[in-house]
């Protein structure tokens, strides 16, 4: 190692010392909690959505004619694609769950505080680029959902007085949405924004942080040494964390894919039907809310734009000398009402505006926008504690924060890690035997009227006939199971046991054992990957859950020593 | 960093596990994203067959023709085209051949080179990097195929006399199924290197 040190030292220092400047020699305060792991985490995840994105890529078609069926194929006929893809599909949950928590973090501890504001900045710029990229990116599947949202999101851009209309065909390609806006989406997605921006963000957030240092929880600024190297003290509680959570991520990888998908979205793009209830991904409810509760065009998107916007003032709005809420007991309450108000936010935009939702959406807006007119008016007040005073005069008081309830926390990460592992290893998928069955029962009552080409499978009567037959074209079943979901798809065929129901078009009739053989095939048929996922899936997750045990041993067992004073770097 | 060992040899022990296991974490991730480059399991080397009308091509002219392995996938056909050679050789070439004395890089029987002298039917693939040989060149003796790309020459059974290519013409499957008329048949990826007609008459 020295010597592989020495020889680069020799030809090409500058990466050496950038390593040790931004990596292994960074001085931290020496009592950070996990919240300020959140955003090494968010970096693990993109790295992530790189790889993935970069396998997707080689397969994903961006023409609206077959970008919905190429994500199929990739994921049905590529080598590993099914777990790529969902991986792909995924991920943006977990990042976006951690981009909360970091700004939450950030507002909590108030890290936006000087000298931190470029820091702060150049977050709230990759959150609005984040929340772009994966809106292109969640359009590229052409789906219902794709499609619609597209729509709508494009649109916003027409409530710009005089230039809106030329605005959004310039963003779109087109006149509506159509293969030309999905093509530059996809340049875009894969180019533009991932290694353009978002790389180019992340660098200069890191860049601008570790000119400054690390906020803590205390919020006073260490002195240099009082702090302590990244490496090895932090490396080692970061990797704990991203074990912990990739342990998770692994689970619903393989054992609920589509948990957080939007059902509506596995059915293909189709410009003349609106689907019945159009909501974006979860992360996007709080200001989907926010949009809806406003009764005007131009001033729902003015608001929309306010509540991103309005981070970027958060440090000069807030006035008050001291960071943490430690030593804020006002702005803790007030940030724990901000934070439960935007959850409301989140679970209002996951309902139709309408009889209670409404007025309970303008409220929980008001709260949102209000936040920040108190905390302006409240840091007016706020003084310094003796306490923090105190602090300032003697860094060195900043104590380690590690060690202490090691056998609590482990007693909590092996039940928890435990209890994931035995969910993995009793997950039931339907067994090849039901499945067959489904299929003939498929063959014998369904194939007469729908098509299922993803299984290679056509309709018996060509569509004419069925037009014809029926005044409709029976939809594709491939991907029933998906766009119905598994346990709609059982509601739906148990209400033709026995007899059909009033007023169907689809004349048959099945027994409660065919329901459910249909049922398993119909899930088979939505995911072929089935087998292979629920034989891979309990040891991936096991062998993450181990591997986690150890990074937490390791990182105990590193600051455990330090804390005793018996090694140190 | 004064290491006097016995503080650290279970933080040593775990540092060691949690670097094994980490090496397996990052080969497992980077497996799937391999393993996708993989040819894709629709895009199969089914059986096909195609027949080439010989009675156009003149003694002397060389025709290349595309033999088409249909392929379906979910976002439509995805053909692979594999060209293939028929060269119409003339009687002189044939006498000429066996009268001039070459040296070949990798000697074969004449024989084991066509199923009726008058016709080479080979895959139009060079085999130093894939080019198509499509230029005669009857100034030489005996009359060359040459390869445009770097200049490898091979006589008219395929088989390299000069240039870089390391071996001769591959062949693939076929029969005459009349006098004119030529029946190309593959059904695997090895069908496509054959290098002696005895490779594929017996099957
Ligand atoms: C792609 C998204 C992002 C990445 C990869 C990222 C990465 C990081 C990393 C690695 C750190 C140092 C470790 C830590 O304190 O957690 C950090 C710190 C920070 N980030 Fe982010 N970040 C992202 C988005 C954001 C956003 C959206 C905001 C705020 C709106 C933000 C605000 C901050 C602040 C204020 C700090 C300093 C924290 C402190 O020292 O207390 N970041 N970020
Ligand atoms: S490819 Fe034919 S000689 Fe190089």
């Amino acid at each position: 190692m020295r010597s592989v040190q020495e020889w680069f030292k020799e030809r090409f220092p500058s990466i050496i010392e950038l390593t040790k400047f931004h990596a292994t020699e960074y001085p931290t305060p020496p009592n950070l909690n996990y919240s300020w792991a959140f955003g090494v985490l968010i970096m693990f995840f993109f790295a992530v959505q790189v790889i993935t994105g970069i396998a997707a890529a080689i397969f994903y078609k961006p023409h609206a004619v077959v970008a919905f069926e190429s994500i199929e194929r990739f994921r049905r006929y590529v080598h590993w694609g099914w777990l790529l893809q969902s991986i792909h599909a995924v991920a943006p949950t977990f990042i976006f769950a951690a981009i909360y928590a970091h700004i939450g973090r950030g507002i909590y501890y108030g890290s936006y505080k000087a000298p931190r504001e470029i820091v702060w900045f150049i977050g709230v710029f990759l959150l609005m680029v984040m929340m772009m990229e994966s809106f292109m990116g969640y359009v590229l599947p052409w789906g219902q959902m794709s499609y619609w949202a597209g729509t709508v999101i494009t649109g916003l851009a027409s409530v710009l007085p005089v230039v809106g209309g030329t605005l959004v065909t310039w963003i779109r390609g087109d006149y509506l949405m159509s293969d030309a806006t999905l093509s530059r989406f996809y340049s875009f997605h894969i180019a533009l924004f991932p290694l353009a921006i978002i790389g180019g963000l992340i660098v200069l957030h890191i860049m601008a942080l570790h000119d400054v240092g690390s906020n803590n929880p205390i919020g006073v600024q260490p002195r240099k040494e009082n702090k302590v190297p990244f490496y090895p003290y932090y490396v080692v509680k970061d990797f704990y964390v991203v074990g912990l959570v990739f342990t998770f991520f692994l689970f619903i990888i393989f054992f609920y894919p589509n948990l957080f998908l939007e059902a509506e979205n596995f059915q293909k793009a189709n410009p003349s039907i609106t689907p019945a209830e159009i909501k974006p991904e979860w992360y996007f409810l709080p200001f989907f809310a926010m949009l809806r509760s406003i009764p005007s065009k131009l001033l729902g998107a003015v608001v929309l734009w306010l509540s991103l916007w309005v981070f970027l003032f958060l440090p000069f709005i807030d006035r008050s000398p001291v960071k943490s809420n430690r030593y804020r007991p006002v702005k803790r309450w007030m940030d724990i009402v901000f934070f439960v108000n935007f959850a409301v936010l989140g679970y209002l935009g996951a309902h139709p505006p309408m009889g209670g939702y409404l007025p309970a959406a303008r409220i929980a807006t008001l709260v949102y926008f209000g936040y920040f007119a108190l905390l302006f008016a409240v840091s007016l007040y706020e003084k310094k504690p003796e306490e923090l005073i105190a602090y300032e005069n003697d860094t060195s008081h900043i104590r380690l924060h590690a060690g202490s309830k090691n056998i609590v926390w482990f007693s909590i990460l092996i039940i928890a890690l435990g209890a994931i592992n035995v969910r993995a290893f009793t997950f039931n998928f339907p067994t090849m035997d039901t499945i067959e069955k489904g299929r003939a029962v498929y063959e014998a009552k369904g194939r007469m009227c729908h098509d299922m080409l993803f299984m290679g499978e056509q309709a018996l009567l060509s569509p004419e006939d069925r037009a014809f037959m029926l005044g409709m074209v029976p939809p594709d079943i491939s991907l029933k199971a998906k766009s119905m979901d598994e346990s709609g798809i059982r509601v739906f065929l148990s209400r033709f046991i026995g007899k059909a129901p009033e007023g169907s078009k689809m004349a048959v009739v099945f027994t409660p054992e065919e329901v459910d053989q249909l049922a398993a095939f119909l899930q088979y048929s939505s995911d072929p990957s089935l087998f292979l996922r629920g034989r891979i899936g309990p040891w991936a997750v096991l062998f993450m859950s181990v591997f986690t045990v150890f990074l937490y041993l390791l990182y105990k067992e590193v600051w455990r020593l330090k804390a005793l004073g018996l090694y140190d770097y | 960093m004064d290491d006097d060992g016995s503080v650290t040899t279970r933080r040593n022990f775990l540092t060691g596990c949690c670097v094994a296991m980490g090496a397996v974490a990052v080969g497992a991730t980077a497996f799937p994203a391999i393993s996708a480059l993989r040819v894709a399991s629709d895009l199969v080397f089914g059986k096909t067959e195609q027949e080439v009308d010989l009675s156009a091509i003149q003694p002397g002219e060389m025709k290349v023709v595309g033999l088409s392995l249909k392929r379906v996938t979910l976002i439509g056909t995805d053909d692979l085209v594999v060209p293939v050679m028929v060269l119409h050789r003339k009687p002189e070439w044939v006498r000429q051949m066996e009268e001039v004395k070459y040296g070949l890089k990798e000697p074969v029987e004449a024989v084991e080179r066509y199923i009726n002298p008058e016709w080479f039917v080979a895959r139009a693939f060079c085999t130093h990097l894939g080019c198509t040989p499509n230029i005669i060149d009857e100034s030489a003796t005996p009359v060359n195929i040459v390869c445009p790309c770097h200049g490898g020459r091979f006589d008219t059974l395929g088989r390299v006399i000069s240039g870089p290519p390391p071996s001769n013409l591959f062949l693939l499957p076929y029969r005459f199924v009349s006098e004119n008329r030529i029946n190309l048949f593959v059904s695997s990826p090895k069908d496509i290197t054959a290098t002696k007609v005895s490779d594929f008459q017996k099957a």
